[in-house]
């Protein structure tokens, strides 16, 4: 939280693929924040996971998306690992989980295109899950 | 390191800042986000976005719309 401003919206390994594929609807979440004067975060596991698929002119867009003066690397707490457990038990998935729990701890919302992977047993996707609009 | 500069503003503007503890930090935040703004828009730009106001518009819809989600959620929580 960089000055002080809030990380509103946690970005998903699909949010940045599609951010990478020049998807608008990912920009024009972005313009928001900017236009709010909040920030976006990506976890590092998640950024990682993003930077291993990227080469080419994917890497270059992978570049503009870390450069950008909203976004965040957001790490992971050690000390919460429990509740991340139990996220991750509720979402049969760790990495959704890692999105999830980091988009709780910050009171921030999951920008997804697989929202899916944010439902739990029951079928219920998470309220502060945010769908990509196609 | 800092510029002293003398401004005029119009008597609205100046009526607010008279209510103002800090005038010169309270315009250089001002100044510093519309400059962050300017700066990520032209980002977007530099990357390939082609940004409308309509998409914007769309974009801010669905955060509001997660918002009350999640106030919604929490109400019932404390039902």
């Amino acid at each position: 939280m960089p000055d002080g401003r809030p990380v509103q919206v946690v970005f998903d390994r699909s949010a940045v693929a599609a951010f990478v594929k020049q998807s608008l609807a990912v920009g024009e979440m972005i313009a928001v924040l900017v236009d709010d004067d909040v920030d976006f975060g990506v976890p590092v596991t998640v950024l990682a996971e993003a930077s291993l698929a990227a080469s080419g002119a994917d890497a270059d867009m992978l570049n503009h998306l870390v450069r950008h003066v909203a976004f965040v690397p957001l790490g992971l707490s050690g000390e919460r690992w429990t509740e991340l457990a139990a996220v991750a038990e509720r979402l049969e998935s760790v990495e959704p989980a890692v999105v999830l729990h980091t988009a709780e701890s910050l009171d921030a919302y999951v920008l997804t295109a697989v929202p899916g992977d944010y439902a739990g047993p029951d079928g219920a996707r998470a309220d502060r899950v945010i769908a990509i609009e196609k | 390191m800092t510029k002293k500069i003398t401004i005029s503003v119009p008597d609205d503007v100046a009526a607010r800042l008279d209510k103002v503890d800090n005038v010169s930090a309270y315009l250089t935040a001002l100044a510093r986000r519309d400059l962050r703004r300017e700066t990520g828009l032209r980002q977007l730009s530099e990357a390939g976005f082609d940004i409308s106001s309509e998409g914007v518009d769309r974009a801010r819809a669905q955060l509001r719309a997660a918002a009350n989600r999640v106030s919604a959620g929490r109400r019932d929580e404390d039902a």
